[in-house]
């Protein structure tokens, strides 16, 4: 059973780029254009793991992944943040809404691959 | 000996409920069977939840089975290190 | 990465730069608006993050910086004013650079340009260094433990947290992980009491984990594996052979009862018991150490190089260096084109051949130094949007400035050159050239006038024009001053073309009111100078009402020119091939030797210069009977130059004259042949101006005069 990830970025190379490393490495993906996009997204699909950008148009990643966790169905799942280094006090509150996995942009696919898997195996 | 065939998916999302319903059973019953094979996807969670099962029917006296654990379950217990703790002893082994 | 995802990447990036001069070029708007200023910083975050997927360091670092000055302004440290704009504007088009350089190899994005611009963002910067040190700290903190020793035996605490699971993280998944690095070989679960208790909460978690482990792998490479889950986590990992030491190390940090449980679960993998034990066990650690330190070195060094790596795609050089470099190639084409001779005059076959792919390399050896001296126009160009506002405000006018062609590359110290004559030209454009708004609108056209900014490559020269739609040179009214001043006399028939160059001449000015801008003091004169020093040229087109086009002929580099070798009374003189349009033999008719004469070329009347005559050599007679007439250009004007022989094409090296010939305006410099005789290089618009001025004096009033001219003036007119 092939697990899931929702990928959530306004840049589409971005999601391109990624979403393909990570089809190619088993796994299934969806994606969003911004947090707005995303919550509609979660509509009782079930997600094992969100990877989201944290500076979007509409709705920032923070804020999505706080209404995430709000909903039964997503409550536990885990969340990768893509931050820059400079974001420290966005990153406390991250950390806050249940954010642990972090990954610094600009990273390669290989990288986020990585990430992906050590906390979910395809 | 009340008998009871868990869910497809054992995780973290269904955890509180399975422990809840185990908690009665073995509250009420007088033994509980387990049978974990339709099990598809699992988690640590689960694998604590039967250490708990486990331990409970200890210290109530209750006889535990935990019938036909899948592959996926098995390897998971035994990379934690607990086949020991959960599979050896007594009861049913491993069917693979 | 693929195509496909890169094309991806350049579209979006494309488009997001494209956005970004948008709120740029509206900073009034931008300024406080968080909104705009948060789309402004996620332009450069995103390409940033983007760039990256496809490892392209250059685009990556470079847009860093600048989002770290978007950060500073998102977040009100700073200010949007016009110098900031500035800075930015050119961030954006060195970006686009790199972008447009993805796709189009010719494109090379300019390091100087990169240097000048990173030094300007670091100003900004310079008040967020000391603002949050942690970034650095965390650096430091995080250091100590990413050691880089490498061992094959580890013990492994994985101190896990209560809330782990609930954050969605699965100890298990970074078991699996870490089996990429190795093997498992014993684990032991330390699973907390309080699982057993009546208060057991099924969605915490109360597992936690020693390992042995065997893997030929660093430490930092495994705590890597546990990156997500160490801040709520106490994760503990050593070589085996160092973990009594490690464990000593940690009493401090750990609480007592935890470090029994860890330094009890390790001893049952393996580790030897407390030294107040077994005191024979201190030796072990001893012998031990120098194996590690030298491994340690080793994985070090190799670390270090890998990153370096990643680092030197650019390298500074000196420009002296890459002058002297240039002088020796130049050298080399000479010796080159030597050998060359030298090998036909032998005939034989190997020889020429070998020969040939030797002038092979070195003209891809040239072609490579000299690339390395061709900068992008764009460097100019780069300071123009913001002049525009400036000069646009202060005279009240809404202009537009529209660039392209960013890219034409030239050789640099043009470049650095083009800057004031440019800036003068711009500024002459916005003043004079574009009317006041009120004077658009009457004239019923757009209320903000355009100025455009365009370079490209043409047939070996680099074409640079400046243009904009404002009233358009009037010729009646540049005559009429010309004959105020002085400058031509009123009865002169002038071609358009030579009307509009009189506004080079020193002292011309058309504005009837001076302003503060341009016209005064400084006129288009020195501009042409300028021009002229980079052997350059310069013409001017217009339409009365439509706009004025002023375009800048230079040459790409001035090290070295395609020269074409003529012989004039048993010298050599060198035209730079660029200006020879053909060659033709000369007439019998016209062999008589005369100063003024001209030539019938296809229904075209060509004015001749007598190279001889004009320089005033003794020529053979010999020689004359086989006459040839090189057609020169410059400056749109052609002139037939009388030589004696041609001699072909040879790449020349400049060498400037010695200060004592610097007058002689008809000699550009010399170069030495390959037989290691001396050439004058003639110049060429210097020649043609000449003639024009001669035959302009023949067809006016005073012919005497002109006679006298000519005769006296050869050398230095």
């Amino acid at each position: 059973m092939a697990k899931t990830i929702l990928i959530v970025d306004d840049s589409s190379s971005m999601r391109q780029t990624v979403g393909m490393a990570l089809k190619k490495a088993g796994y299934e993906v969806v994606d969003a254009c911004d947090g707005r996009d995303a919550l509609t997204k979660l509509d009782g699909r079930k997600y094992n793991l969100i990877i989201s950008d944290v500076n979007m148009p509409n709705m920032d990643g923070i804020s999505f992944v706080k209404a995430a966790k709000l909903l039964a169905n997503y409550r536990f799942t885990p969340v990768i943040m893509l931050t820059t280094e400079s974001g420290e006090a966005l990153k406390n509150e991250g950390r806050a809404a249940g954010v642990k996995a972090w990954v610094v942009k600009p990273f390669q696919p290989a990288q986020m691959l990585e990430a992906v898997q050590k906390l979910i195996l395809p | 000996m009340t008998e009871l065939i868990l869910d497809d998916e054992q995780t973290i999302y269904q955890v509180r409920d399975t422990y809840l319903q185990l908690k009665s059973i073995m509250n009420e019953s007088k033994g509980l069977s387990l049978s974990l094979s339709q099990i598809q996807e699992c988690d640590c969670t689960f694998v604590q939840l039967l250490l708990w099962v486990k331990h409970e029917a200890e210290r109530q006296q209750l006889p535990l089975q935990l019938l036909q654990p899948p592959t996926a379950l098995v390897e998971l217990v035994s990379l934690l290190g607990l086949s020991d703790a959960l599979f050896a002893s007594n009861q049913e082994m491993p069917n693979g | 990465m693929d195509d496909e995802g890169l094309q991806a990447f350049i579209d979006e990036a494309n488009e997001l730069l494209q956005q970004m001069e948008h709120i740029l070029l509206d900073a009034e708007n931008a300024q406080g608006n968080s909104e705009l200023l948060n789309a402004l910083f996620r332009t450069m975050h995103t390409i940033k993050g983007s760039a990256g997927l496809f490892a392209l360091d250059d685009v990556v670092k470079f847009t860093h910086e600048v989002e770290n000055v978007l950060d500073l302004l998102r977040n009100g440290s700073i200010q949007l004013n016009e110098a900031l704009v500035s800075v930015m504007l050119r961030c954006r088009d060195y970006v686009q650079s790199m972008v447009d350089a993805l796709s189009n190899a010719a494109i090379i994005p300019s390091p100087e340009a990169r240097a000048t611009l990173l030094a300007d963002l670091q100003q900004y910067q310079v008040a967020k260094t000391m603002a949050t040190p942690t970034v650095q700290a965390k650096a430091l903190d995080v250091a100590p433990l990413l050691s880089v020793e490498t061992a094959s035996s580890w013990l492994i605490f994985l101190g896990f947290g209560p809330d782990l699971l609930r954050h969605g993280l699965d100890p298990a998944s970074f078991l699996r992980f870490l089996t990429r690095q190795g093997q498992i070989e014993q684990v032991l679960p330390l699973i907390d009491t309080r699982l057993s208790t009546s208060d057991f909460d099924p969605e915490q978690n109360y597992l936690q984990f020693a390992l042995r482990f065997a893997g030929d792998t660093t430490a930092a490479a495994l705590q890597d594996v546990f990156e997500f889950v160490r801040e709520d986590s106490l994760i503990l990992i050593t070589p085996l052979a160092e973990a009594r030491d490690f464990l000593q190390q940690q009493t401090e940090q750990i609480p007592h009862e935890i470090w029994e449980k860890i330094n009890a679960a390790w001893v049952e993998l393996g580790l030897a018991p407390l030294p107040s034990e077994k005191i024979a066990a201190v030796d072990s650690p001893v012998v031990a150490h120098p194996a590690l330190e030298t491994s340690s070195l080793a994985g070090g060094a190799k670390k270090v190089k890998t990153e370096k790596a990643g680092e030197a795609t650019f390298l500074r050089v000196e420009t002296e260096k890459l002058d002297s470099l240039i002088n020796l190639v130049g050298e080399l084409v000479i010796s080159g084109a030597a050998g060359n001779l030298l090998a036909s005059q032998n005939g034989a076959m190997a020889l020429q051949e070998w020969s040939l792919s030797m002038s092979n390399l070195i003209e891809q050896i040239r072609a490579g130094v000299l690339s390395m001296r061709m900068a992008q126009i764009g460097e100019v160009f780069q300071r123009f949007p913001r002049v525009v506002r400036d000069v646009a405000k202060e005279l009240d006018k809404d202009i537009h400035l529209e660039i392209t062609g960013a890219e034409t590359e030239l050789d640099k110290s043009m470049i650095e050159k083009l800057s004031d004559p440019l800036m003068h030209i711009v500024r002459n454009a916005i003043d004079h050239g574009i009317e006041s708004k009120d004077a658009r609108i009457k004239a019923g056209k757009p209320i903000h006038g355009t100025v455009y900014l365009n370079a490209y490559h043409e047939s070996g020269s680099v074409m640079i024009e400046v243009s904009d739609d404002g009233a358009g040179l009037r010729r009646d009214k540049i005559l009429a001053k010309a004959v105020e001043r002085g400058l031509v006399s009123a009865e002169a028939q002038l071609s358009e073309q030579e009307i509009y160059s009189l506004i080079f001449e020193p002292g011309f000015s058309t504005a009837e009111q001076v302003t503060n801008l341009s016209g005064r003091g400084v006129g288009m004169d020195v501009v042409k100078r300028s021009i002229d020093a980079l052997r350059g040229h310069v013409m001017v087109d217009s339409d009365v009402g439509v706009g004025t086009v002023l375009r800048i002929r230079l040459p790409l580099t001035l090290a070295i020119i395609d020269g074409f070798l003529v012989r004039s009374s048993n010298a050599t003189y060198v035209v730079p091939l660029e200006s020879v349009i053909e060659c033709i033999e000369l007439p019998d008719e016209l062999k008589i030797d005369g100063s003024l004469d001209h030539l019938n070329l296809r229904g075209e009347i060509l004015p001749l210069l007598r190279l001889s005559h004009f320089l005033e050599l003794e020529s053979s007679d010999q020689a004359i009977e086989r006459a040839n007439v090189v057609v020169i250009r410059a400056n749109e004007r052609k002139v037939g130059l009388v030589v004696d022989a041609l001699l072909g094409e040879f790449q020349t090296v400049i060498k400037p004259l010695g200060t004592l010939f610097q007058h002689l305006k008809a000699i550009g410099g010399s170069t030495i042949l390959g037989n290691g005789q001396v050439a004058l290089i003639l110049d060429v618009s210097e020649l043609v101006q000449h003639v024009t001025l001669r035959d302009a004096e023949i067809f006016s009033f005073n012919h005497e005069l002109a006679t006298r001219s000519a005769m006296h003036s050869h050398l230095a007119f």
